[in-house]
């Protein structure tokens, strides 16, 4: 299980899992889309970006915060993506296609990625976090 | 943890220093026996981290609406002195002034006839859900004005009356306001945004005036029973979300950089005196800016729909008030008997300043300000006022609204939005949403009683009863 909701009053709590950093990324991405956009979206358009920073959180942190602001300004909705670690920090690639009331309304907007609880820590199958949404 | 809570009253209970490491101050926390049942040992462990912040004054306070957030709890206030205090935006959260307008009609229930048909008026006209833009977009020009001006904007735009910046917190404009710390990014996402509800738990409903506790008050704020109101809940949009998402970045290098413990890292945080402080709070000063002008926009778009559909002008719909329930703000109080500049952290509380305090509506110097307190979607909203006791006991700040007791995940599996829907319409509520789904994250029993949390606040004289509102229409967000 690449992610799964733990119980928070407030907000969304994500326990996420992943067999490498990539993987972890990937999937803390991928918890961030099934809270903002219930039905799948295509894979039709693509956001590329690149961030420098060194810091496992806090580039975790800057990762789901920039998919938060492409999502809105782009007005897409997103299904997937790709992480490629470089030596300054990552690039991403995410998949998706234009934001559609009638096929994406539903969803919750998430307000911001917290930092509380975030931790990257090893574990026997891989890398695992807790990531906490505002919504 | 739970343990440690002392009794000190039948409304206050202390959380002592000690109970964690490092705890300048105890906790406070207003509840009744009854919620004590609600309280949960991460909102406590919330409470108690803020203790630890430096400059913490007195106490870290809980409102009795208190529920288990990030940074500071929902429900949270925190004042810091202004010498060796910090400002932190797990004080203020994403969503900077998110708050609540109230606005009054001269209509009366059986004026308004089919509910349905203005609530779907207003639902087509007020942007709502996920990825909505607003009927207008801002210039860049608009926007300075919009994070430097606020509510002023909308006015000397023909978006509202002079006398609508009169009732409203601030008068709808924090000062301070400093665009050279808000990012291209933040700008991008507010431009269309100026006037969209957003979704989650915000809100438009239809409120008729229940009932009156406190006459003198009530028609101070210009409220009589029977009376139809609307209520809008919602923040700073994207914009905020920015702005919080932007500084917390800088205030998290701040934090080691001027090597101040965290408890928690969404406390990150600067001294009051330090550029990166005096940045955020300059930032958090232009979103808050933005939202009043966003819930100004949102009045302005109702009134058109009851001016079309009944005839009224907008003086015949004037404000009762606007509340800021998510902001830090720089304020004076009495501490230990002198006059103290401090900086107040309300995360889910609201102002509520007593009587012969500064920045009160015209009329209400011996009155108190209106307090605006939103129930749960189906359950009882209340205009309260601020007492001396609020001034006296929390920094002039009272609870924000009902408070979650079950998590969106949990309220869903207990009923469908659909199931909710119709239980609402038998008991006389029509609710229109983008989808079933937030209706039952909303769900009225995923949420404390706004009855119980209100009496908690009025019991412990940190702010006074003056209406009850029930609503009858609904637009989630």
């Amino acid at each position: 299980m690449p992610f799964f909701e733990r119980e928070h009053t407030a907000d969304v709590l994500m326990q996420v899992c992943g067999a490498t950093k990539k993987e972890l990324f990937e999937d803390a991405a991928q918890a961030l889309f099934s809270v903002m956009f219930p039905s799948r979206a295509k894979e039709e358009a693509t956001i590329r970006f690149t961030l420098h920073e060194e810091d496992g959180e806090q580039l975790l942190h800057e990762f789901l915060s920039e998919i938060l602001y492409y999502a809105e300004v782009e007005c897409v909705a997103l299904s997937r993506a790709e992480v490629t670690f470089t030596s300054s920090g990552l690039s991403a690639e995410l998949f998706g296609e234009p934001f559609r009331r009638e096929k994406h309304a539903g969803g919750t907007e998430v307000k911001g990625v917290s930092l509380s609880g975030m931790e990257i820590t090893r574990t026997d199958e891989g890398w695992s976090t807790l990531v906490l949404f505002d919504v | 943890m739970m343990e440690k809570i002392i009794q000190k009253g039948e409304y206050e209970w202390e959380l002592p220093i000690g109970t964690i490491p490092n705890m300048r101050v105890p906790g406070r926390i207003y509840l009744s026996q009854q919620l004590m049942g609600t309280l949960e040992e991460g909102a406590v462990t919330q409470l108690a981290n803020i203790a630890t912040l430096p400059g913490i004054c007195k106490h870290s306070l809980a409102m009795p609406d208190i529920h288990w957030g990030y940074g500071f709890p929902i429900g949270g206030v925190g004042a810091f002195t202004m010498d060796e205090g910090v400002i932190s935006p797990g004080g203020v959260g994403f969503d900077i002034n998110c708050g609540v307008r109230l606005m009054a009609t001269p209509l009366h229930r059986s004026d308004l006839g089919q509910v349905k048909k203005v609530l779907q008026e207003l639902y087509n006209i007020v942007p709502t859900g996920v990825g909505t833009k607003s009927r207008i977009t801002a210039s860049d020009r608009d926007l300075n004005r919009i994070m430097t001006e606020g509510a002023r904007w909308t006015v000397d735009e023909g978006y509202g009356t002079e006398r609508d910046l009169l009732w409203c917190e601030e008068q709808g404009c924090i000062e301070g306001a400093d665009i050279s710390h808000v990012s291209q990014k933040a700008r991008k996402r507010g431009r269309p945004q100026c006037g969209t509800l957003g979704s989650g738990n915000h809100f438009l409903e239809i409120q008729c005036v229940e009932e009156i506790f406190d006459p003198e008050a009530a028609q101070a704020f210009g409220i009589e029973a029977g009376q139809i109101c609307i209520m809008i809940h919602c923040g700073s949009r994207g914009l905020g979300h920015q702005i919080c998402t932007d500084h917390l970045k800088i205030l998290e290098d701040a934090s080691k950089k001027y090597q101040i413990p965290l408890a928690d890292k969404q406390l990150a945080c600067a001294p009051l005196t330090s550029p990166e402080g005096e940045a955020y709070l300059s930032a958090m000063a232009c979103a808050a800016n933005y939202a009043w002008t966003n819930r100004q926009m949102i009045m302005h778009l109702t009134r058109e729909v009851f001016s079309r559909e009944f005839s009224l002008s907008a003086e015949e719909m004037p404000l009762v008030y606007d509340v800021t329930h998510n902001v830090a703000k720089i304020e004076e109080h009495i501490v230990d008997g002198k006059r103290t500049m401090l900086c107040v952290h309300r995360k889910g509380a609201t102002r509520a300043f007593g009587p012969g305090t500064h920045d009160l509506p015209p009329g209400c110097d011996t009155i108190g300000q209106p307090v605006i307190i939103p129930g749960s979607m189906g359950s009882s909203s209340y205009l309260l006022k601020g007492t001396a006791g609020a001034m006296e006991k929390t920094f002039g700040s009272t609870c924000h609204g009902a408070g979650r007791v079950l998590s969106r995940s949990q309220a869903k599996k207990l009923a469908s939005g659909e199931d909710i829907r119709e239980t609402l319409a038998r008991n006389g509520i029509t609710v229109l949403a983008p989808s079933p789904g937030s209706i039952a994250e909303e769900a009225p029993n995923a949420y404390k009683s706004s009855d119980e949390v209100v009496k908690v606040v009025h019991e412990a004289g940190i702010s006074a009863r003056v209406a009850r509102l029930n609503p009858i229409g609904v637009i989630k967000g």
